[in-house]
Order: C-alpha cells, then sequence, then structure tokens
C-alpha cells in the first residue's frame, strides 16, 4: 500500500508542477491490486481537478484545436451540430470523407455527381449549410453510412437553436481566424453551393429543400 | 441584437465553466464567433489533457484522440443544447465514465478475436487480476463508492489528503475536533475499503 500512495502523490504533485504526468508510466510501477488501486485513484484525482489554465494561442494537441475548431462552427454556424456530430461519426466508422460522399452520391442515385455531393456534404461539416433545407433521403442515406440513425442527424441539426445572428455561409467564419490550416485535410471553410434560380437539380433541391432559402 | 462585450484571454481563463459556456452563447447571439470560438477553445483546451489521460488509462493508445474529442465536444453540445447540465466538469465526467464503457462494449463486439492491446505495456493493458473489460471500465466506480458511503466529515477528510496531498497535521489543525491519528485512520480504512472493493469486484464499495 505504501507504494501506491508514494506513486499517487509522485504523481499529484508532478502534475501539480505542470509537468503533465503520464499516468500510463506511474501505472507501469505497480501490479496487480496496487495498480488497480492506483488506477482508481489516479482517475479520482483527474476527475477533481480543475481546469487548467490555458493559453488559447499557444500549441494545444492538433485533436484538441481540431474540436474547437468543430464546436465553434457548430455553435456560430447554419447546420447546428453536425460540424461537430458528423466528423466523430465518420471516424468511429472509419470512414473517409471521400468514401463518405462516394456512398452517399451512390444512395441518392446521383453517380457520376460525386463534386456537387462533396460540395454539400463538405458544407454540412463546414456549418454552412442550413440544416433545415436538407431532406430525410440525404439523412436516411448517411445514416446507414455512418451507423446512425435519421432521427439522430435530424437532431443534431437543430441542436444548437435557431440560426445566429449574422450567420451568412462562410463570412461567419471568416471572422473566426482561429483553426489552424494544418489542422485542416480539407479546404478551411467552403460556402454552401447557391445553385441559380432555374438551374436547380434534384441534387440542389435533396440539400437545400424545394425553393430556394433565401425565397422563403 | 444583444449587447455584448468581448473579455481578453486572461480574464475568460478565469471564468469558471458555466460562466463561459454562457459567454460563448451571448456572443453567439451577438453575431460575434470570434468571441464564442476563444471561450470555446478556452474550456476545451482547459479540460483536454485531463479527459484524455483518464482515457489513456482504460484504451490503447491508437483510440485515444478519437474517444477524448468525442467525450469533450460531447459534453459541450449538452452544456450548448440546453440540457440540465449543473456543472460541467461533473458532467465531463460522467461522459467520460460513458464513452469507454461504450469502446469497451464496441471492442467487444468488433475485437471478438484480436487482442485489445498487443504491448503489454501499453496504456489499457491490464495485469491478470483485472482482465475482464468489465473491470475495466468499472474499477473507476471503486473510489466513487467507497466515497459515498463515508459521513460527510470523513469524505473531506479523504479528498483533502488523497487528492489534494495535504498532510494529516495539517487537516488536524484545519478540521475541528480532528486529531492527526484520527486522520491517518479514516485514510487507511478508506484505501482498505478501496482495494477490498477492487479485490471483490464490488463497484459500490460495499
Amino acid at each position: 500500500m505504501a507504494d501506491v500512495e508514494r506513486l499517487l502523490h509522485e504523481f499529484i504533485a508532478e502534475d501539480r508542477e505542470g509537468g503533465d504526468a503520464d499516468p500510463v508510466a506511474y501505472l507501469r510501477r505497480a501490479r496487480g491490486t496496487d495498480r488497480a488501486e492506483l488506477e482508481a485513484l489516479i482517475d479520482a484525482y483527474l476527475t477533481r481537478a480543475p481546469r487548467r489554465r490555458v493559453d488559447p494561442a499557444a500549441d494545444q494537441p492538433p485533436a484538441a484545436r481540431r474540436t474547437v475548431d468543430e464546436l465553434t462552427r457548430a455553435v456560430a454556424g447554419r447546420s447546428g451540430w453536425w460540424p461537430a456530430l458528423l466528423p466523430r461519426l465518420r471516424a468511429t466508422a472509419r470512414l473517409r470523407r471521400s468514401e463518405v460522399v462516394d456512398r452517399l452520391a451512390r444512395d441518392l442515385g446521383a453517380a457520376g455527381d460525386e463534386a456537387k455531393v462533396g460540395a454539400y456534404y463538405h458544407a454540412m461539416e463546414q456549418g454552412t449549410l442550413p440544416a433545415a433545407g436538407v431532406s430525410d433521403r440525404v439523412l436516411d442515406a448517411l445514416a446507414r453510412i455512418m451507423g446512425t440513425t435519421t432521427a439522430r442527424l435530424r437532431d443534431a441539426g437543430r441542436a444548437i437553436g435557431g440560426l445566429p445572428p449574422g450567420a451568412h455561409g462562410a463570412a461567419a467564419f471568416a471572422r473566426i481566424g482561429t483553426p489552424d490550416p494544418e489542422l485542416l485535410e480539407e479546404p478551411r471553410v467552403a460556402p454552401a453551393p447557391v445553385p441559380a434560380v432555374g438551374q436547380r437539380d434534384e441534387i440542389d433541391e435533396l440539400f437545400t429543400g424545394p425553393q430556394p432559402q433565401e425565397s422563403r | 441584437m444583444p449587447r455584448f462585450e468581448r473579455k481578453p484571454d486572461h480574464e475568460l481563463d478565469r471564468l469558471d465553466d458555466e460562466a463561459l459556456v454562457a459567454y460563448a452563447r451571448a456572443a453567439r447571439e451577438a453575431g460575434d464567433p470570434a468571441a464564442a470560438a476563444r471561450a470555446i477553445a478556452v474550456l476545451v483546451y482547459g479540460h483536454w489533457r485531463n479527459v484524455e489521460r483518464r482515457v489513456r488509462m482504460k484504451i490503447p493508445r491508437e483510440h485515444v484522440e478519437d474517444v477524448t474529442a468525442d467525450i469533450v465536444a460531447s459534453a459541450t453540445h449538452s452544456a450548448f443544447g440546453g440540457r440540465s447540465v449543473v456543472e460541467f466538469r461533473a458532467w465531463l465526467a460522467t461522459i467520460t465514465r460513458r464513452r469507454i464503457a461504450d469502446y469497451h462494449r464496441r471492442a467487444k463486439k468488433t475485437l471478438a478475436t484480436v487482442p485489445l492491446v498487443s504491448d503489454p505495456d501499453e496504456a489499457g493493458a491490464r495485469d491478470p487480476a483485472a482482465a475482464s473489460e468489465d473491470a475495466l471500465v468499472e474499477t473507476r466506480d471503486v473510489v466513487e463508492g467507497v466515497l459515498a458511503r463515508l459521513s460527510e466529515a470523513h469524505r473531506t477528510v479523504v479528498e483533502t489528503v488523497v487528492f489534494e496531498g495535504h498532510t494529516a497535521s495539517q487537516v488536524a489543525q484545519e478540521v475541528p475536533g480532528m486529531r492527526e491519528d484520527n486522520v491517518h485512520q479514516i485514510v487507511s480504512r478508506f484505501r482498505r475499503a478501496v482495494r477490498r472493493a477492487l479485490e471483490d469486484g464490488d463497484t459500490q464499495g460495499g
């Protein structure tokens, strides 16, 4: 027991000195019940640990910066929670965005129009496509591809409430200015495609509704 | 548009979690996504390392980032989505527990024939005594279960000595009627109860 107590105190001391103590390194120094106890105590300590003081401009783990970027697009965008949810679902399903787009285009009967489907899907992840205009057919297909339900996707599209004031596609994000370009595997912000009135096809209607958003 | 006043980063850093969320919502309502982004960054970066380290003890290294991101995004979603999240940190702890359990449930189904961790020294590796996936997930509940059975005064002693690193003599001076040998006894009993619960697989600490 004494070893567990000593290791826990060492871990806490290192953590409080800003040393970013690695719990796994400490666990390796114990065996059997000692290890299980140490793990339970470190976990309880970390659960109680206060939020760390941070400088948002300083170096942060890439995954954390990516998450901030997604959450910001969700909070400030036009697509509800999709910018935070869709990348998570893709990661869980182990699918690249191009794979999702290919399958989505095929399921929508739009094989050959992957570029257009991809632009709309990208706008959903970027938070620039109004969620209300996206049809159930698109969400049904995405739900099948991502291993979730249509209801969950629809609900996520509504999650943040109405459109934030001043959210006009990419213009809203141009002012954020915080995402680090090196984080992004894709272009930074893509405004949702805006087909000219009279030139709308079935794909446009599937992603934006039967009428142009502006004329509603 | 509602009146909104931006705060510098050092002021954001001093806000508690709930105030940060309220600030980000106000920034959004005021059409100031850049200010909302700063508040979200302070919230996420401030909790990231603690969540990530909790996750790292429980699951293989290659999945830690994804699971951590999922936890932080879900907790933030709840906070912004208007659900009743009284304390963000407590909610984060709950979601962390659920997501780790979800991960192991999925792993059980999809990796039934593949060892979860190939290197026994890697994160998530278990000793034979705690080899079952259920035990792996539930050890985290043991401490809370044992603490829940203590009186408020004894719980305070344990929290202060074990998790805040104060000495028994410091606690004896701070808690009226508490002697140093009482503090040692309380902490000792707590740790014996934790070990017993771990050995018995009793997550309620009884």
